[in-house]
């Protein structure tokens, strides 16, 4: 067996570490919550946060726009139908010569309540039906869930459309049919977040700890299940503008002279020849908010997934 | 020395990185052992130490971002790292063949085990699809698979993990390798599955002749199959030799841990404290330092050279140095 | 496997009838009846119209005569149009928007599930940030902005295609483009999205140890498993097409099932909006139940589990 020569060293080297002394140099990363991690992985998201900006402004001009606006949407000049946009009216005038630009605007308020409202009822039926279901779980889940499944066998469009027939037209009749029917992709949501969550570990804590059964479907599950919801909620406001804009398409919208983005692209179609221009703004606004609500619903997903956490 | 002619597979101060968002993470860091015709030996380590990645570097099935980044694989002499991918595609499944830990997974769950195995003989051995069939049921019956010539139209779900399992050994022997690496075959199966697959390979290793590279976390798999044992953590080797040198002689601190971990009847478990080093800041210095009872100075500013005790037994550890004290081995 | 397929055709049944009659209490819960809004309908004639359709009996004998009805396909008179039946305007306007609705899907798959299977492949290359950002405009733009688009450039300012009626070949084209801009765009999506997904597995790199060449690993191995979500979202793209159709027909003024529905919505037609309502619904159960039997067919996991 050769043996090298093996160089001497000085003696020092071999006296023992402590154990102080063997971790000093280890690096830890600092922990962070899993909000905190979120909110930075949304921020280098650059389209989520163009999406959340796009309609932050947006909010803005349909909440402040019109009181700036010297027209009011209903205000007809008969002697300037039809004009591609100028000076005095940014966007143009409609075939009734109305200026298009704060109907734009006013169009952007009814479209995004549409959104929102309808969407916050979605929220709060679906959470509840959905919570119960899971929490509850067994026999009085599989009948909730055959109901909902039943729901689902033809498309929620069609069963809007049947409720608006049966309620008659007008804004308020959008949202209780939209908040009557759409529920139900959140209830699914919810349902399967509380089925996969009430059987970890601190759920078993919390009943050993004395915790009813409610306490523990609002204080525990559903604010673990906060992610799924967010997204859906994220992609119900869109999904509602769209539904708001197609029933005014088919006729069953809020009245004239009210106008949504959807009355306003139903009214331009038959310009179209002559004025498009009349199409084209109501047209790109929803066009614009739907991919904002889109890009922001991507980037929100993939902040809150936690297999993609660094 | 190692004489050439002996040896079917030859590594050389292999180094593999993973080039993440955060950084380069250094999987292997010089790793050098060889395999002689024949032979089986077993790659012991825990997750995170590169025992998978050293598999996945030979075979070159390393993921996108994983990259040999400096060292020699020789396989029958043939300098594998510099083949292009043809003449790799000719090689894996043909000549060194590689059975993976999860049988649930591992095998298409649309097409039917028959179709899965025949691929290989097609390919590589120029068999119509008479002879791959008959070959086919031939892998299964001697694998042990009860009524072959029904299960080869069987679909995946409906084997139990443990005949998976001898599906994909089938599958990777039905060629004639010279070399099987079977990364922790047995891990994901019942004790009483993992004893049985553990015989079949040893059998199939004495009628086929083929060299065996097992990689397990699990010693006891490693003494039932090879007669040489590599030890490997933070992603060197920390001790290697026969069986035999390792079990009952071993000298590095990190294996008397893996040794007093083993589950005995009766007596208390005892871990290993501290957890896997973190690849991506690598430390200078031994990667176990840190874990180790026995750290010096010394132990953490440089990494030790390997010392040769017995015919084939080298230690990597400072406690070897003439003038390092003298320590008592832990609890037996 | 029958079990599997009795028990959805069961269901199918059962679903069906539970919409046939939930519909039909609904659209009877608006007060009046078909007759009496005809103000050129003479008192007695109301009458014996209300008898003949038996208005005077109570609801829930209506509803067994409404039933019989269905039985033998006669959906009831149509309330606008004097002298039309229900299944008569049905099977004038279906095969219209059949037709449409079809080469809506043959686009779909065309364009759709090869752009999925690129963007996957050339991950994160042009060919992916290409496809996906026509993806995301698809997604987002709803299909009654985008027809007007069409119908504006290549109807108004080019006069390429005809900007309506159901007249030749050409009248197809953008209608059923604007039809299948939004299902593309999501079957992209899901295309790449589980393609990826299934490169990742287990199986995959076993087919890889086993020396096969990259194309047999991606085409054979990958591309079988990663089509089967796919065979899913075969049935709410129907119905995203039949939906979709009320629209676009009415836009191009095709007179398919979805204008007379539009039609007999903007008339408070209820016979016909009942009838029709009825009739969507069969169809796109029997669909969802033709898919599911298919998905039975295509992944052998599910022809033992059930």
């Amino acid at each position: 067996m050769e043996n090298t020569t093996i160089p001497s060293l000085p003696a020092e080297v071999f006296v023992k570490l402590s154990s102080n002394e063997k971790t000093e140099n280890e690096i830890l990363r600092p922990s962070i919550s899993y909000w905190q991690d979120v909110w930075i992985r949304l921020k280098q998201n650059k389209l989520a946060m163009l999406g959340l900006y796009t309609i932050g402004f947006i909010l803005l001009l349909a909440i402040l726009g019109p009181i700036f606006s010297q027209f009011s949407y209903s205000d007809q000049f008969l002697d300037k139908q039809g004009l591609p946009p100028n000076k005095t009216f940014w966007f143009g005038t409609d075939t009734l010569g109305r200026d298009m630009f704060v109907r734009v605007l006013y169009g952007a308020r009814i479209s995004l309540a549409v959104g929102f409202v309808a969407t916050f009822i979605n929220l709060t039926v679906g959470i509840i039906y959905g919570g119960i279901a899971g929490i509850i779980g067994g026999r009085v889940d599989n009948i909730m869930m055959r109901i909902v499944d039943v729901f689902y066998s033809i498309p929620l469009m069609l069963y809007v459309i049947l409720l608006m027939v049966i309620i008659g037209p007008g804004l308020k009749s959008i949202f209780i049919a939209l908040g009557l029917v759409y529920w139900v992709e959140m209830a699914r949501i919810v349902r399967g977040q509380v089925l996969s969550l009430k059987e970890q570990e601190f759920i078993l804590a919390s009943r050993a700890l004395g915790a009813s059964t409610w306490g523990i479907l609002f204080k525990h599950l559903i604010p673990n299940a906060m992610g799924p919801i967010i997204v859906t909620v994220t992609n119900s406001i869109p999904q509602a503008i769209f539904t708001e804009a197609f029933l005014s398409f088919i006729g069953l919208g809020v009245s004239a002279p009210m106008a949504s983005w959807g009355m306003l692209a139903s009214d331009a179609v038959s310009a179209i020849r002559s004025y498009p221009h009349i199409l084209f703004f109501p047209a790109l606004a929803i066009a614009i908010t739907m991919l904002a609500f889109n890009f922001l619903g991507d980037g929100l997903r993939d902040a809150l997934d936690p297999r993609l956490r660094k | 020395m190692k004489d050439n002619t002996k040896n079917i597979l030859e590594i050389d101060d292999l180094h593999t990185s993973f080039f993440t968002q955060a950084g380069e993470v250094k999987a292997l860091n010089g790793i050098s052992f060889q395999v002689a015709f024949g032979e089986a030996i077993g790659i012991v380590g825990e997750s995170g130490s590169g025992k998978s990645v050293t598999s996945l570097s030979i075979m070159r099935l390393l993921a996108n971002n994983g990259k040999v980044t400096a060292g020699k694989i020789l396989f029958e002499g043939r300098p594998l790292l510099a083949l292009d991918d043809k003449s790799m595609q000719q090689i894996r499944g043909n000549e060194i063949s590689m059975i993976f830990q999860d049988p649930m997974t591992c095998l298409n769950p649309v097409y039917t085990i028959g179709n899965q195995i025949m691929e290989p003989l097609l390919l590589h051995q120029n068999l119509n699809r008479k002879e791959a069939r008959v070959k086919a049921v031939e892998m299964l019956g001697l694998v042990g698979i009860p009524a072959p010539e029904k299960r080869i139209d069987q679909y995946p779900h409906e084997l139990s993990g443990g005949m998976r399992q001898r599906v994909m050994i089938a599958m990777a022997l039905c060629c004639q390798p010279k070399l099987l690496i079977a990364d922790e075959p047995t891990t994901a199966l019942d004790v009483t599955i993992q004893a049985q697959i553990l015989e079949l390979m040893k059998e199939l290793k004495e009628k086929m002749n083929t060299s065996i590279i097992l990689i397990t976390h699990d010693l006891g798999v490693v003494a039932e199959v090879c007669s040489r044992v590599v030890v490997l953590y933070g992603g060197r080797i920390m001790e290697s030799g026969t069986s035999e040198d390792v079990f009952y002689r071993p000298r590095h601190p990190y294996t008397w841990g893996l040794l007093r971990s083993i589950p005995r009847g009766g007596e208390r478990l005892v871990p290993i404290e501290g957890q896997p080093p973190d690849l991506l800041n690598a430390p200078a210095g031994c990667p176990f330092c840190i874990r180790c009872e026995y750290a010096m100075k010394i132990c953490k500013e440089i990494n030790p050279e390997f010392t040769l005790l017995e015919e084939q037994h080298q230690v990597a550890c400072w406690l070897l140095h003439p003038q390092a004290p003298s320590v008592e081995r832990g609890i037996n | 496997m029958l079990k599997y397929i009795l028990k959805r055709i069961l269901a199918s049944i059962l679903t069906i009838w539970v919409i046939i009659t939930i519909t039909f209490i609904l659209m009877h819960s608006i007060p009046g009846d078909p007759f009496t809004r005809e103000k050129a309908l003479s008192e007695s004639v109301q009458q014996s119209l209300q008898q003949k359709y038996h208005m005077d009996k109570p609801l829930l004998t209506q509803y067994g005569y409404y039933l019989q009805g269905l039985a033998t396909g006669d959906l009831g008179p149509s309330m606008k149009y004097p002298g039309e039946t229900v299944q008569g305007l049905i099977s004038k306007g279906f095969p219209v928007s059949l037709q449409l609705g079809l080469v809506a899907i043959f686009f779909m798959l065309l364009l759709g599930v090869p752009a999925g299977i690129i963007s996957a492949l050339r991950q994160n290359k042009w060919q992916d940030y290409t496809a996906m950002f026509m993806a995301t405009l698809g997604i987002a733009i709803p299909n009654f902005v985008l027809a007007t688009l069409l119908m504006y450039i290549f109807g108004v300012k080019l006069g390429w295609l005809p900007t309506s009626r159901w007249v030749s070949w050409q009248s197809v084209i953008m209608p059923a483009i604007a039809l299948a801009g939004y299902p593309t765009a999501y079957i992209a999506r899901l295309t790449r999205s589980s393609f990826l997904e299934v490169l990742q597995q287990d199986f995959i790199r076993t087919a890889r140890a086993k020396g096969l060449p990259e194309r047999t690993v991606v085409y054979k191995h990958a591309l079988k498993n990663a089509l089967i979500p796919l065979v899913t979202y075969l049935g709410p793209l129907t119905a995203g097409v039949l939906t979709g159709s009320f629209v676009i027909e009415k836009i191009f003024a095709i007179p398919g099932l979805g204008q007379h529905f539009v039609m007999s919505i903007g008339n408070r037609d209820y016979t016909t909006i009942l009838g029709v309502t009825i009739f969507y619904a069969s169809f796109l159960i029997v669909m969802n139940l033709l898919v599911d039997i298919a998905y039975g067919f295509i992944d052998p996991r599910i022809k033992i589990n059930d």
